[in-house]
Protein backbone atom coordinates (compact mmCIF):
# COMPACT_ATOMS: atom_id res chain seq x y z
CA UNK A 1 0.00 0.00 0.00
CA UNK A 2 1.42 3.55 -0.75
CA UNK A 3 0.98 5.88 2.12
CA UNK A 4 1.61 9.77 2.32
CA UNK A 5 5.29 9.15 3.64
CA UNK A 6 5.79 6.94 -0.14
CA UNK A 7 4.46 10.29 -1.61
CA UNK A 8 7.05 12.70 0.30
CA UNK A 9 10.19 10.17 -0.48
CA UNK A 10 9.70 9.78 -4.08
CA UNK A 11 9.01 13.47 -4.33
CA UNK A 12 12.04 14.06 -2.28
CA UNK A 13 13.73 11.97 -4.49
CA UNK A 14 13.27 13.76 -7.28
CA UNK A 15 14.03 17.02 -5.66
CA UNK A 16 17.18 15.52 -5.57
CA UNK A 17 17.93 15.31 -9.27
CA UNK A 18 18.71 18.68 -10.34
CA UNK A 19 21.95 20.10 -12.18
CA UNK A 20 23.86 22.36 -10.22
CA UNK A 21 22.91 25.41 -9.79
CA UNK A 22 26.42 27.21 -10.98
CA UNK A 23 25.58 25.04 -14.36
CA UNK A 24 22.18 26.62 -14.51
CA UNK A 25 23.47 30.29 -13.88
CA UNK A 26 26.52 29.61 -16.95
CA UNK A 27 23.87 29.38 -19.04
CA UNK A 28 22.55 32.88 -18.32
CA UNK A 29 24.20 35.41 -19.43
CA UNK A 30 22.39 37.85 -17.24
CA UNK A 31 25.12 40.76 -16.96
CA UNK A 32 24.02 41.56 -20.51
CA UNK A 33 20.15 41.63 -19.77
CA UNK A 34 18.74 44.95 -19.56
CA UNK A 35 16.73 44.95 -16.34
CA UNK A 36 13.50 45.80 -18.70
CA UNK A 37 13.34 43.42 -21.20
CA UNK A 38 11.77 40.57 -21.06
CA UNK A 39 13.30 37.52 -22.94
CA UNK A 40 12.04 33.70 -22.92
CA UNK A 41 14.41 31.42 -24.08
CA UNK A 42 14.96 27.73 -25.60
CA UNK A 43 17.27 25.51 -23.76
CA UNK A 44 20.60 25.96 -25.78
CA UNK A 45 20.52 22.93 -27.62
CA UNK A 46 17.32 22.10 -28.29
CA UNK A 47 17.26 25.46 -29.70
CA UNK A 48 17.70 24.04 -33.32
CA UNK A 49 15.37 21.30 -32.88
CA UNK A 50 12.66 23.43 -31.71
CA UNK A 51 13.30 26.63 -32.99
CA UNK A 52 14.92 26.61 -35.97
CA UNK A 53 14.76 27.58 -39.49
CA UNK A 54 15.05 29.59 -42.89
CA UNK A 55 12.17 30.18 -45.61
CA UNK A 56 13.05 28.39 -48.16
CA UNK A 57 14.30 30.92 -50.62
CA UNK A 58 13.06 31.54 -53.85
CA UNK A 59 14.93 31.51 -57.32
CA UNK A 60 17.40 29.13 -55.69
CA UNK A 61 18.79 25.49 -56.94
CA UNK A 62 16.47 23.03 -56.42
CA UNK A 63 17.82 19.72 -55.74
CA UNK A 64 16.88 16.59 -53.81
CA UNK A 65 19.68 14.83 -52.57
CA UNK A 66 18.24 12.01 -52.46
CA UNK A 67 16.04 11.24 -55.37
CA UNK A 68 18.66 13.24 -57.73
CA UNK A 69 17.88 17.08 -59.21
CA UNK A 70 14.35 18.16 -59.99
CA UNK A 71 12.68 20.46 -61.89
CA UNK A 72 10.71 21.89 -59.66
CA UNK A 73 10.82 25.35 -58.38
CA UNK A 74 11.44 26.19 -54.68
CA UNK A 75 8.22 27.41 -52.89
CA UNK A 76 8.06 30.52 -51.07
CA UNK A 77 5.51 29.78 -48.61
CA UNK A 78 4.56 25.66 -47.57
CA UNK A 79 1.00 25.17 -47.93
CA UNK A 80 -1.54 24.47 -45.30
CA UNK A 81 -1.64 20.50 -45.39
CA UNK A 82 2.52 20.64 -45.32
CA UNK A 83 2.77 20.34 -49.10
CA UNK A 84 5.59 22.00 -50.95
CA UNK A 85 7.60 21.84 -47.72
CA UNK A 86 11.07 22.66 -49.21
CA UNK A 87 14.36 23.57 -47.26
CA UNK A 88 17.57 25.79 -47.50
CA UNK A 89 20.60 24.74 -46.02
CA UNK A 90 21.28 21.53 -46.91
CA UNK A 91 23.85 19.78 -44.36
CA UNK A 92 26.16 17.47 -46.43
CA UNK A 93 27.63 14.09 -44.19
CA UNK A 94 30.29 15.28 -41.97
CA UNK A 95 33.03 12.87 -40.78
CA UNK A 96 32.71 12.17 -37.21
CA UNK A 97 28.67 13.22 -37.18
CA UNK A 98 25.44 12.66 -37.86
CA UNK A 99 23.52 15.45 -39.63
CA UNK A 100 20.06 13.82 -37.47
CA UNK A 101 17.22 16.25 -37.57
CA UNK A 102 15.35 19.06 -38.52
CA UNK A 103 12.99 21.53 -37.57
CA UNK A 104 11.55 24.88 -40.13
CA UNK A 105 8.75 27.35 -40.02
CA UNK A 106 8.57 30.45 -41.34
CA UNK A 107 11.16 31.99 -40.70
CA UNK A 108 14.31 29.55 -40.13
CA UNK A 109 15.39 26.16 -40.63
CA UNK A 110 17.52 24.37 -38.00
CA UNK A 111 19.15 21.50 -38.31
CA UNK A 112 20.60 19.40 -35.64
CA UNK A 113 24.12 17.90 -35.55
CA UNK A 114 24.92 14.92 -33.38
CA UNK A 115 27.96 12.53 -32.62
CA UNK A 116 27.66 9.17 -34.29
CA UNK A 117 24.79 6.52 -32.48
CA UNK A 118 22.32 8.59 -31.21
CA UNK A 119 24.01 8.58 -27.74
CA UNK A 120 25.02 11.72 -26.44
CA UNK A 121 22.82 15.14 -26.88
CA UNK A 122 23.22 17.10 -30.12
CA UNK A 123 26.39 18.16 -30.82
CA UNK A 124 25.65 21.42 -32.34
CA UNK A 125 22.89 23.21 -34.55
CA UNK A 126 22.97 25.03 -37.86
CA UNK A 127 20.24 27.96 -38.40
CA UNK A 128 19.55 29.23 -41.49
CA UNK A 129 17.61 32.50 -40.14
CA UNK A 130 15.59 34.72 -42.74
CA UNK A 131 16.61 38.10 -43.42
CA UNK A 132 16.34 40.30 -40.42
CA UNK A 133 15.53 37.88 -37.90
CA UNK A 134 19.43 36.94 -35.85
CA UNK A 135 21.06 40.80 -35.79
CA UNK A 136 24.97 40.78 -37.03
CA UNK A 137 25.08 43.00 -33.57
CA UNK A 138 25.81 40.05 -31.51
CA UNK A 139 28.80 39.14 -33.35
CA UNK A 140 30.44 43.05 -32.60
CA UNK A 141 33.89 42.01 -31.74
CA UNK A 142 33.84 38.49 -33.02
CA UNK A 143 37.03 37.14 -34.86
CA UNK A 144 36.75 37.64 -38.44
CA UNK A 145 37.27 35.07 -40.44
CA UNK A 146 36.06 33.91 -44.50
CA UNK A 147 32.99 30.44 -44.75
CA UNK A 148 32.44 29.75 -48.20
CA UNK A 149 34.47 32.96 -49.17
CA UNK A 150 31.90 35.59 -47.34
CA UNK A 151 33.03 36.93 -44.21
CA UNK A 152 31.98 35.26 -41.09
CA UNK A 153 32.47 35.76 -37.43
CA UNK A 154 33.24 33.38 -34.80
CA UNK A 155 33.30 34.41 -30.81
CA UNK A 156 30.81 33.52 -28.18
CA UNK A 157 27.87 34.68 -28.60
CA UNK A 158 24.03 35.49 -26.70
CA UNK A 159 21.44 33.03 -27.83
CA UNK A 160 17.91 34.04 -25.79
CA UNK A 161 20.64 34.55 -22.64
CA UNK A 162 22.59 31.58 -23.38
CA UNK A 163 26.23 32.43 -24.36
CA UNK A 164 27.77 29.62 -27.30
CA UNK A 165 30.61 29.53 -29.50
CA UNK A 166 29.23 30.44 -32.53
CA UNK A 167 29.70 30.82 -36.21
CA UNK A 168 27.79 33.06 -37.99
CA UNK A 169 27.73 34.52 -41.64
CA UNK A 170 25.52 36.09 -44.30
CA UNK A 171 23.65 33.71 -46.81
CA UNK A 172 22.95 34.74 -50.46
CA UNK A 173 19.70 35.16 -49.38
CA UNK A 174 20.72 38.16 -47.14
CA UNK A 175 19.65 35.56 -43.86
CA UNK A 176 21.70 34.69 -41.77
CA UNK A 177 23.14 31.19 -41.19
CA UNK A 178 24.23 30.63 -37.36
CA UNK A 179 26.97 27.47 -36.11
CA UNK A 180 25.99 27.03 -32.13
CA UNK A 181 26.76 23.64 -29.77
CA UNK A 182 30.41 22.24 -28.86
CA UNK A 183 29.83 23.71 -25.38
CA UNK A 184 28.80 20.65 -23.08
CA UNK A 185 30.15 17.49 -21.77
CA UNK A 186 30.17 15.36 -24.52
CA UNK A 187 32.77 18.05 -26.21
CA UNK A 188 34.57 18.95 -22.99
CA UNK A 189 35.17 14.85 -22.90
CA UNK A 190 36.08 14.54 -26.76
CA UNK A 191 38.61 17.49 -26.24
CA UNK A 192 36.89 19.48 -28.84
CA UNK A 193 37.63 22.51 -30.44
CA UNK A 194 34.36 25.00 -30.90
CA UNK A 195 35.62 26.57 -33.44
CA UNK A 196 37.19 24.25 -35.30
CA UNK A 197 33.78 22.11 -35.41
CA UNK A 198 31.92 24.42 -36.24
CA UNK A 199 34.45 25.37 -38.85
CA UNK A 200 34.29 21.60 -40.24
CA UNK A 201 30.59 21.22 -40.51
CA UNK A 202 30.12 25.41 -42.20
CA UNK A 203 32.22 23.51 -45.00
CA UNK A 204 29.21 21.04 -45.25
CA UNK A 205 26.57 23.51 -45.46
CA UNK A 206 25.38 24.44 -48.58
CA UNK A 207 22.37 27.14 -49.22
CA UNK A 208 22.49 27.27 -52.68
CA UNK A 209 20.24 24.77 -53.12
CA UNK A 210 16.13 24.04 -51.85
CA UNK A 211 15.93 20.12 -50.37
CA UNK A 212 12.77 18.14 -50.37
CA UNK A 213 11.41 17.08 -46.53
CA UNK A 214 10.08 14.33 -46.38
CA UNK A 215 7.57 12.87 -43.64
CA UNK A 216 6.21 9.93 -41.90
CA UNK A 217 2.84 10.99 -42.88
CA UNK A 218 0.40 12.99 -45.15
CA UNK A 219 -2.33 14.81 -44.26
CA UNK A 220 -5.58 14.59 -46.38
CA UNK A 221 -7.97 17.18 -43.95
CA UNK A 222 -7.27 19.91 -42.24
CA UNK A 223 -9.94 22.53 -41.10
CA UNK A 224 -10.62 25.61 -42.59
CA UNK A 225 -8.36 28.64 -42.48
CA UNK A 226 -5.04 26.94 -41.11
CA UNK A 227 -1.44 27.32 -42.26
CA UNK A 228 1.96 25.94 -41.77
CA UNK A 229 3.32 26.92 -38.78
CA UNK A 230 6.32 24.16 -38.06
CA UNK A 231 7.68 20.81 -38.63
CA UNK A 232 10.31 19.29 -36.81
CA UNK A 233 10.97 15.87 -38.63
CA UNK A 234 14.47 13.03 -38.18
CA UNK A 235 16.65 12.72 -41.11
CA UNK A 236 17.72 9.60 -40.59
CA UNK A 237 16.83 6.10 -39.29
CA UNK A 238 15.27 5.10 -36.16
CA UNK A 239 13.44 8.61 -36.86
CA UNK A 240 11.93 9.34 -33.56
CA UNK A 241 9.33 11.89 -33.30
CA UNK A 242 7.71 14.29 -36.49
CA UNK A 243 5.83 16.85 -35.44
CA UNK A 244 4.16 19.18 -37.37
CA UNK A 245 1.83 22.20 -36.40
CA UNK A 246 -0.90 24.55 -38.20
CA UNK A 247 -2.46 27.88 -36.89
CA UNK A 248 -3.93 30.56 -38.00
CA UNK A 249 -1.59 32.57 -39.01
CA UNK A 250 0.99 30.54 -39.78
CA UNK A 251 3.95 33.29 -38.16
CA UNK A 252 6.73 32.95 -35.30
CA UNK A 253 8.28 35.72 -33.49
CA UNK A 254 12.12 35.32 -32.74
CA UNK A 255 14.14 37.76 -30.70
CA UNK A 256 17.36 39.20 -32.27
CA UNK A 257 19.23 36.24 -31.09
CA UNK A 258 17.34 33.70 -33.08
CA UNK A 259 15.46 32.71 -30.02
CA UNK A 260 11.86 32.34 -30.15
CA UNK A 261 10.39 35.44 -28.40
CA UNK A 262 7.01 34.24 -27.52
CA UNK A 263 6.13 30.61 -26.89
CA UNK A 264 2.89 30.77 -26.25
CA UNK A 265 0.56 28.93 -28.45
CA UNK A 266 -1.18 30.38 -30.62
CA UNK A 267 -5.45 30.68 -30.83
CA UNK A 268 -6.33 27.31 -33.04
CA UNK A 269 -3.06 25.58 -33.61
CA UNK A 270 -3.33 22.18 -34.20
CA UNK A 271 -0.25 19.97 -33.70
CA UNK A 272 0.04 16.52 -35.12
CA UNK A 273 3.04 14.09 -33.59
CA UNK A 274 3.91 10.43 -34.52
CA UNK A 275 5.86 8.70 -32.09
CA UNK A 276 7.05 5.34 -34.03
CA UNK A 277 7.24 2.37 -31.41
CA UNK A 278 10.85 2.40 -31.19
CA UNK A 279 10.69 5.51 -29.20
CA UNK A 280 9.78 6.29 -25.28
CA UNK A 281 6.90 7.76 -24.09
CA UNK A 282 3.52 5.84 -26.05
CA UNK A 283 0.50 6.78 -24.07
CA UNK A 284 -1.17 4.15 -21.91
CA UNK A 285 -4.34 5.82 -21.52
CA UNK A 286 -6.95 4.00 -23.16
CA UNK A 287 -10.73 5.11 -23.03
CA UNK A 288 -11.67 4.98 -26.67
CA UNK A 289 -11.69 3.25 -29.78
CA UNK A 290 -11.14 4.65 -33.32
CA UNK A 291 -11.42 2.80 -36.27
CA UNK A 292 -10.67 -0.30 -33.74
CA UNK A 293 -7.79 1.19 -32.78
CA UNK A 294 -7.20 1.49 -28.77
CA UNK A 295 -7.09 5.36 -28.50
CA UNK A 296 -7.32 8.04 -25.73
CA UNK A 297 -9.76 11.58 -26.18
CA UNK A 298 -8.87 14.00 -23.07
CA UNK A 299 -9.47 17.65 -22.92
CA UNK A 300 -6.41 19.16 -22.08
CA UNK A 301 -8.10 22.61 -20.55
CA UNK A 302 -7.84 26.41 -22.75
CA UNK A 303 -10.45 24.52 -25.08
CA UNK A 304 -7.31 22.17 -26.71
CA UNK A 305 -8.59 18.09 -26.64
CA UNK A 306 -6.23 15.45 -27.56
CA UNK A 307 -6.83 12.57 -29.11
CA UNK A 308 -3.82 9.72 -29.56
CA UNK A 309 -4.87 6.64 -31.32
CA UNK A 310 -2.59 3.64 -31.50
CA UNK A 311 -2.04 2.82 -35.30
CA UNK A 312 0.44 -0.12 -34.49
CA UNK A 313 3.58 1.37 -35.90
CA UNK A 314 3.35 3.75 -32.70
CA UNK A 315 1.32 6.76 -31.66
CA UNK A 316 -0.67 9.09 -33.36
CA UNK A 317 -1.36 12.38 -31.19
CA UNK A 318 -3.45 15.22 -32.62
CA UNK A 319 -4.43 18.56 -30.72
CA UNK A 320 -6.08 20.96 -31.41
CA UNK A 321 -9.49 23.28 -30.41
CA UNK A 322 -11.63 21.13 -32.00
CA UNK A 323 -14.53 18.55 -31.11
CA UNK A 324 -13.76 14.48 -31.02
CA UNK A 325 -15.82 14.16 -33.71
CA UNK A 326 -13.19 16.91 -36.09
CA UNK A 327 -10.03 15.50 -34.34
CA UNK A 328 -10.98 11.92 -35.95
CA UNK A 329 -11.74 13.58 -38.73
CA UNK A 330 -8.43 14.82 -39.60
CA UNK A 331 -6.79 11.26 -37.61
CA UNK A 332 -8.63 9.40 -40.79
CA UNK A 333 -7.28 11.46 -43.52
CA UNK A 334 -4.17 10.56 -43.05
CA UNK A 335 -2.10 8.12 -44.40
CA UNK A 336 1.77 6.62 -43.09
CA UNK A 337 4.78 5.59 -45.10
CA UNK A 338 5.43 2.27 -45.07
CA UNK A 339 8.28 2.37 -42.31
CA UNK A 340 7.42 5.27 -39.49
CA UNK A 341 10.90 4.53 -38.65
CA UNK A 342 12.72 5.06 -41.72
CA UNK A 343 13.04 8.73 -43.54
CA UNK A 344 14.11 6.80 -46.87
CA UNK A 345 10.54 5.12 -47.03
CA UNK A 346 8.87 9.02 -46.02
CA UNK A 347 6.18 10.85 -48.10
CA UNK A 348 8.02 14.05 -50.51
CA UNK A 349 6.24 16.67 -48.58
CA UNK A 350 6.59 19.09 -51.61
CA UNK A 351 4.60 17.00 -53.43
CA UNK B 1 18.04 39.95 -0.48
CA UNK B 2 19.36 41.10 -3.59
CA UNK B 3 19.61 38.70 -7.02
CA UNK B 4 23.35 37.23 -6.84
CA UNK B 5 22.50 36.42 -3.17
CA UNK B 6 19.43 34.92 -4.28
CA UNK B 7 21.21 32.71 -6.14
CA UNK B 8 24.03 31.42 -4.24
CA UNK B 9 21.11 30.34 -1.15
CA UNK B 10 18.03 30.00 -2.62
CA UNK B 11 18.64 29.13 -6.31
CA UNK B 12 19.24 25.27 -5.53
CA UNK B 13 16.20 24.65 -3.37
CA UNK B 14 14.60 26.56 -5.85
CA UNK B 15 15.71 23.80 -8.52
CA UNK B 16 14.81 20.99 -6.12
CA UNK B 17 11.32 22.28 -5.68
CA UNK B 18 10.42 22.93 -9.40
CA UNK B 19 12.24 19.22 -9.83
CA UNK B 20 9.74 18.08 -7.82
CA UNK B 21 6.64 20.05 -8.96
CA UNK B 22 7.63 19.34 -12.96
CA UNK B 23 9.00 15.77 -12.80
CA UNK B 24 10.86 16.72 -15.47
CA UNK B 25 14.38 17.64 -15.05
CA UNK B 26 14.88 19.74 -18.44
CA UNK B 27 11.70 21.22 -17.88
CA UNK B 28 12.25 22.25 -14.43
CA UNK B 29 15.74 23.95 -15.68
CA UNK B 30 13.39 25.68 -18.09
CA UNK B 31 10.89 26.77 -15.70
CA UNK B 32 13.62 27.99 -13.02
CA UNK B 33 15.30 30.03 -15.84
CA UNK B 34 12.41 31.87 -16.79
CA UNK B 35 12.16 32.70 -12.72
CA UNK B 36 15.51 33.75 -12.66
CA UNK B 37 15.14 36.20 -16.53
CA UNK B 38 11.62 37.73 -14.71
CA UNK B 39 13.68 38.49 -10.88
CA UNK B 40 16.56 39.86 -12.78
CA UNK B 41 14.70 41.79 -14.79
CA UNK B 42 12.77 43.50 -11.53
CA UNK B 43 16.41 44.83 -10.86
CA UNK B 44 17.07 46.96 -7.53
CA UNK B 45 13.31 46.14 -6.54
CA UNK B 46 13.79 42.27 -5.91
CA UNK B 47 14.97 43.88 -2.51
CA UNK B 48 11.96 44.72 -1.69
CA UNK B 49 10.22 41.23 -1.94
CA UNK B 50 10.02 39.37 1.81
CA UNK B 51 10.46 35.90 1.47
CA UNK B 52 11.80 35.90 -2.06
CA UNK B 53 12.37 32.05 -1.40
CA UNK B 54 8.44 31.87 -1.63
CA UNK B 55 8.30 34.17 -4.11
CA UNK B 56 10.05 32.70 -6.10
CA UNK B 57 8.54 29.12 -5.84
CA UNK B 58 4.89 31.10 -6.62
CA UNK B 59 6.53 32.24 -9.80
CA UNK B 60 7.67 28.88 -10.38
CA UNK B 61 4.05 27.42 -9.70
CA UNK B 62 2.61 30.30 -12.03
CA UNK B 63 4.85 29.77 -14.71
CA UNK B 64 4.53 25.73 -14.56
CA UNK B 65 0.85 26.14 -14.73
CA UNK B 66 1.05 27.99 -17.78
CA UNK B 67 3.26 25.80 -19.38
CA UNK B 68 0.46 23.47 -21.09
CA UNK B 69 -0.47 27.05 -23.46
CA UNK B 70 3.37 27.26 -24.81
CA UNK B 71 5.24 25.24 -27.85
CA UNK B 72 5.16 21.91 -25.60
CA UNK B 73 2.83 19.24 -26.25
CA UNK B 74 0.71 17.69 -24.15
CA UNK B 75 0.65 14.00 -24.33
CA UNK B 76 -0.93 11.21 -21.89
CA UNK B 77 0.84 9.42 -19.39
CA UNK B 78 4.46 7.69 -20.21
CA UNK B 79 4.95 3.61 -20.58
CA UNK B 80 3.00 1.80 -17.82
CA UNK B 81 5.40 0.07 -15.52
CA UNK B 82 5.77 -3.52 -15.31
CA UNK B 83 4.18 -5.20 -12.43
CA UNK B 84 5.90 -4.97 -9.02
CA UNK B 85 8.20 -7.97 -8.17
CA UNK B 86 7.49 -10.13 -4.63
CA UNK B 87 10.47 -8.99 -2.71
CA UNK B 88 9.74 -5.99 -0.21
CA UNK B 89 12.61 -4.21 -0.97
CA UNK B 90 11.53 -4.70 -4.85
CA UNK B 91 8.08 -4.12 -4.33
CA UNK B 92 8.55 -0.55 -2.59
CA UNK B 93 11.33 0.39 -5.12
CA UNK B 94 8.47 -0.65 -7.48
CA UNK B 95 5.63 1.11 -6.16
CA UNK B 96 7.74 4.39 -6.18
CA UNK B 97 8.27 3.48 -9.78
CA UNK B 98 4.73 3.48 -10.27
CA UNK B 99 4.26 6.39 -7.98
CA UNK B 100 6.25 8.90 -10.29
CA UNK B 101 4.55 7.42 -13.26
CA UNK B 102 1.16 8.10 -11.82
CA UNK B 103 2.15 11.34 -10.37
CA UNK B 104 2.87 12.89 -14.33
CA UNK B 105 -0.19 11.87 -15.28
CA UNK B 106 -2.26 14.18 -12.88
CA UNK B 107 -3.24 17.15 -13.96
CA UNK B 108 -0.58 20.32 -13.26
CA UNK B 109 -2.84 21.63 -10.93
CA UNK B 110 -3.47 18.28 -8.76
CA UNK B 111 0.28 18.07 -9.14
CA UNK B 112 0.96 21.47 -7.28
CA UNK B 113 -1.15 20.67 -5.12
CA UNK B 114 0.43 17.93 -3.96
CA UNK B 115 4.24 19.09 -4.08
CA UNK B 116 2.89 21.54 -2.35
CA UNK B 117 1.74 20.19 0.98
CA UNK B 118 4.14 16.86 0.88
CA UNK B 119 6.95 18.39 -0.36
CA UNK B 120 7.34 21.76 0.07
CA UNK B 121 5.33 21.21 3.31
CA UNK B 122 2.79 23.93 2.73
CA UNK B 123 -0.92 24.06 4.77
CA UNK B 124 -3.56 24.15 2.63
CA UNK B 125 -4.40 28.12 3.69
CA UNK B 126 -0.86 28.70 2.58
CA UNK B 127 -1.21 26.29 -0.69
CA UNK B 128 -4.73 28.63 -1.50
CA UNK B 129 -2.83 31.76 -1.40
CA UNK B 130 0.22 30.51 -3.16
CA UNK B 131 -2.54 29.06 -5.96
CA UNK B 132 -4.65 31.87 -5.84
CA UNK B 133 -7.96 30.06 -5.03
CA UNK B 134 -9.76 28.71 -1.84
CA UNK B 135 -8.64 26.38 0.63
CA UNK B 136 -11.38 24.38 -0.27
CA UNK B 137 -10.58 24.04 -4.02
CA UNK B 138 -7.22 22.69 -3.02
CA UNK B 139 -8.14 20.16 -0.91
CA UNK B 140 -10.45 18.90 -3.30
CA UNK B 141 -7.73 19.00 -5.83
CA UNK B 142 -5.73 16.79 -3.18
CA UNK B 143 -8.52 14.62 -2.50
CA UNK B 144 -8.85 14.15 -6.17
CA UNK B 145 -5.03 13.38 -7.15
CA UNK B 146 -5.39 11.13 -3.92
CA UNK B 147 -7.77 9.54 -4.94
CA UNK B 148 -6.56 8.73 -8.06
CA UNK B 149 -3.12 7.55 -6.63
CA UNK B 150 -5.35 5.17 -4.56
CA UNK B 151 -7.22 3.97 -7.72
CA UNK B 152 -3.67 3.00 -9.38
CA UNK B 153 -2.80 1.33 -6.28
CA UNK B 154 -5.45 -0.96 -6.90
CA UNK B 155 -5.01 -1.68 -10.36
CA UNK B 156 -1.11 -2.43 -9.66
CA UNK B 157 -2.36 -5.09 -6.94
CA UNK B 158 -4.63 -6.76 -9.11
CA UNK B 159 -2.21 -6.99 -12.18
CA UNK B 160 -0.95 -10.50 -12.57
CA UNK B 161 2.68 -11.39 -10.80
Amino acid sequence: MITESDLRAVLTDEARDVSEPAEILARLHVAERQPTAKRRWLAPLAAAAAVAAAVVVAGTLVVDHRAGHSDQPASTRPSALGRDLWFTPYVHPIEGYDVTAISMDNSAVGIGVRYPGHTDSEAGSVTAYAPGIWDPALAKGSERLTVQGRPAYYGVMNQGGYMLPTLAWQSGSGGWIVIRGWDDSAARSRHLDPRKEELRVAAKVDDTAAERLHLPFRIGYLPAGLQFQMVSAHLTKPAGETQIMFSPTGTTHYDRTGTLSDRTLPPGVVSIILLPNSQPGQFTVRNTKVDGHAADFEDAGDGQRVLAVDVGVGSLTLQGPYSKAELIKIFRSITLAPDVDDPATWFDATK
Amino acid sequence: MDFDEFTQTGLRPLLQFTRALTGDRGLAEDVVQEVLIRLHARGDRISDIDHLGAYARRMAVNEYLSWGRKWFRQRPTPVLPEPPPQSDHAERHAEHDWLRTELAGLPRRQRAVLVLRYYAGLTDAEIADELDCSAGTVRSHASRALATLRVEITRLQELPT
